[in-house]
């Protein structure tokens, strides 16, 4: 079923348009038929009165006025002959016209005394020629169903005889094209018309009541970047309501579930500082100083981890308004403060439309992956790839790397990988989730990837269109 | 060897009886005089009784606030002070800054790093006394074609682009404005940067000086910010204008 519509409006749209449209081409259908046959029956059963009005004026008159008069009144579509012309065969009878009611018409608007003869063919008198039937007969000619009949016939004939006082026989056709009624251009000019109706009508309906479904899908898509967001509003279609309703509430909780969290947290780091300033201090009083030494690192850790703890705590960018950023001004400043401490960093070609963001978080974000890569790989070196989509900025180091299966892992918070060599450089186990919090918060991503040349990259990306 | 009278002397101003007691040891036991007070009032009692050099003052206090008080203390007694603020609260410490504070550490500190600021304001003090009769500028600084944001320690361009600096080119650039047209030698720009007595033939100063022209726009060759004079040293020549 792959050729399904994905979509639910994809696929309401096919549903209400097909729905539609049959309802309309069988009520079409059916109209046409009705149209049709009516047409059909009001202007053959017309014919019953001038047929009776001929057959009057013919029987009061002798055999030479009636010639004259004949040849006066035969007028197409009604043929008048005094002949006596062949009788249609039973199988051009066409049933379901009704030759009852034209007989009984006909009958009625000419008086008991004049017997009749009456059929109806969906064809022009025909060149067999059947018996002719007894007007009293009423067993009429057993007739050719067309179909349900509802089929149009090309065209339609009625045949009458009636027999004159005098005995002589009057014989009319009267025939009728069947395209003058099967001509339905404008019925499909209608059809057309409704059917483009039905279709835009159908989008229109149905987009009408996917669209709070779309913007529902929008909020829950960008909560994942900002639990804060507005709530949704409430309105629309009462199951739309409800599921806004929900996810509003959902909202709510996520937000007071993560306050919770983080005044436990802050309240944590924030307490633990001044035990650790005072320890700080007894330890400067210790006289040995391979234990000073020894608690001072000790200390560093501890302080290293209270304060990255709440650096992590603080996501809130609110306090920074969003700017346009030199990132190359960026760059050159970590380079600069990396080589204030000894470290080498190497940065790329950088000529660059400034970007917008954060600027202190950025410089953080990128900071805290230069720091991760001079670390463990011994020196970093930041190239840059800049598009209209999207800045690409790559921190790579010659190190070890990272094994594959924990290239994800180590983004969770106080995750550190359980070398020897990470145990002894220290770290909270916090500058990658902060650094990748922040491209998140900035609308962008970050990732690991193992340099097959050896080394490990971090590749940041941030959409240039997120303002 | 310093007699008592020689010693420089440290009020420390904290709530947390231990962190006093401790730091006045400690500051003892590294050669200075210390005394402490437990808030605003014991601190003003202290500076009426005893000539002190400089003072050492918490953020947070009971009574009269930290920053409140160091606005005192900078407009009525010329005191050096170093603020002690909260751990990774910037707004506190850059307010700190604003109120005149000559320094400021974060808690939880490293006592040598305390000990090296003290040592540093104090020598800045002695080196520029006038200094300190202006309070440093604040919050944005005004000058050229360029706004210095203070707090978050960048530049900001007239089309408005953020031109992030290092922290080695925002404390030139802060000594520069600070001291707008007057000539510093490279020794003093050395010192006033980072804390550190120049070698001699030192030229870390120059490299710095002509990086940061380069962030600026400044034409090393036909400098309209900051000048060289010769044989004598670097002077800003531009209006500085400050906003709180």
């Amino acid at each position: 079923m792959h050729f399904l519509p994905q979509s639910l409006f994809g696929r309401l749209a096919l549903i209400l348009f097909f729905g539609l449209l049959l309802a309309q081409l069988a009520s079409t259908v059916i109209q046409f038929r009705d149209r049709g046959q009516r047409l059909f029956q009001a202007s053959g059963l017309y014919s019953s009165e001038r047929i009776a009005e001929i057959v009057r004026v013919l029987d009061g008159s002798n055999v030479i006025e009636r010639k004259r008069l004949v040849s006066i009144l035969n007028i197409p579509p009604l043929h008048v002959s005094l002949t006596t012309p062949a009788w249609p065969g039973p199988d051009k009878m066409v049933e379901s016209w009704p030759v009852n009611e034209f007989r009984q018409r006909l009958q009625r608007q000419l008086g008991k005394k004049y017997p009749i003869r009456v059929a109806i063919s969906d064809r022009p008198n025909a060149d067999n020629m059947p018996g002719m039937h007894n007007a009293g007969e009423h067993n009429m000619q057993h007739m050719q169903g067309m179909g349900m009949g509802m089929a149009l016939p090309d065209a339609l004939v009625f045949f009458a005889q009636v027999k004159l006082s005098d005995g002589t026989w009057v014989s009319f056709e009267n025939s009728i094209a069947g395209e003058v009624f099967a001509d339905s251009s404008t019925l499909l000019l209608t059809l057309a018309f409704l059917i483009a109706a039905v279709l835009f009508v159908s989008l229109l309906a149905v987009r009408w009541v996917t669209r709070p479904l779309t913007m529902l899908t929008r909020a829950a898509d960008k909560l994942g970047g900002n639990i804060n967001q507005p709530p949704l509003p409430e309105t629309g279609p009462m199951e739309v309501r409800h599921a806004a309703r929900a996810f509003n509430s959902m909202q709510t909780r996520l937000q007071k579930f993560i306050e919770d969290r983080t005044r436990l947290l802050t309240a944590i780091s924030h307490d633990l500082k001044t035990p650790i300033t005072r320890m700080r201090l007894r330890v400067e009083m210790l006289d040995d100083t391979k234990q000073r030494a020894g608690f001072t690192k000790n200390l560093d850790e501890m302080q290293l981890i209270t304060s990255e703890t709440l650096d992590f705590l603080r996501t809130d960018n609110a306090r920074e308004s969003l700017q346009a950023i030199d990132i190359c001004a960026l760059l050159e400043a970590i380079r600069d403060d990396a080589a204030e401490l000894g470290q080498h960093v190497d940065i790329g070609p950088c000529v660059l439309k400034p970007f917008h963001a954060h600027p202190q978080a950025l410089k953080r974000c990128i900071g805290n992956l230069v720091e991760n890569a001079i670390k463990y790989g011994g020196n970093a070196r930041i190239s840059i790839h800049d598009s209209e989509r999207a800045l690409v900025i790559t921190i790579s180091d010659s190190g070890p790397g990272i094994p594959q299966d924990k290239l994800e892992t180590v983004f969770e918070p106080f995750y550190r990988l359980e070398t020897s060599r990470s145990r002894e450089t220290g770290g909270s186990g916090l500058g990658l989730s902060i650094a990748r919090n922040i491209a998140l918060s900035q609308g962008g991503n970050l990732q690991l990837v193992n340099n097959p040349k050896g080394g490990l990259q971090a590749i940041l990306t941030l959409l240039r269109n997120n303002k | 060897m310093n007699n008592e009278t020689h010693k420089d002397h440290i009020l420390v101003v904290d709530d947390d009886t231990e962190i006093r007691q401790l730091l006045k040891t400690y500051l003892e036991k590294q050669g200075l005089r210390a005394s402490t007070a437990i808030d605003g009032k014991t601190m003003w009692r202290m500076l009426d009784k005893t000539a002190i050099d400089l003072v050492v003052l918490d953020l947070m206090l009971p009574g009269e606030s930290g920053l409140s008080l160091c606005r005192k203390l900078c407009a009525n007694v010329q005191i050096p002070v170093i603020m002690l603020t909260a751990l990774g609260e910037e707004t506190d410490r850059i307010v700190g800054l604003e109120m005149g504070a000559d320094d400021y550490l974060v808690k939880p500190f490293n006592p040598r790093e305390l000990l090296a600021r003290i040592h540093s304001v104090l020598r800045r003090a002695r080196a520029f006394p006038d200094n300190l009769d202006q309070a440093p500028a604040k919050g944005l600084i005004y000058f050229a074609n360029w706004t210095l944001d203070t707090v978050a320690r960048h530049l900001i361009s007239t089309d408005e682009v953020v031109v992030p600096l290092s922290g080695g080119e925002y404390r030139l650039l802060r000594v520069f404005l600070d001291r707008p047209n007057r000539v510093l030698s490279r020794d003093q720009l050395l010192e006033l940067v980072s804390g550190k007595q120049a070698l001699p033939f030192d030229r870390s100063i120059d490299v710095q000086v002509g990086r940061l022209r380069r962030k600026l726009g400044d034409d090393s060759r036909e400098p309209r910010l900051i000048k060289t004079v010769r044989s004598a040293g670097y002077v800003f020549t531009e209006t500085v204008r400050a906003e709180a």
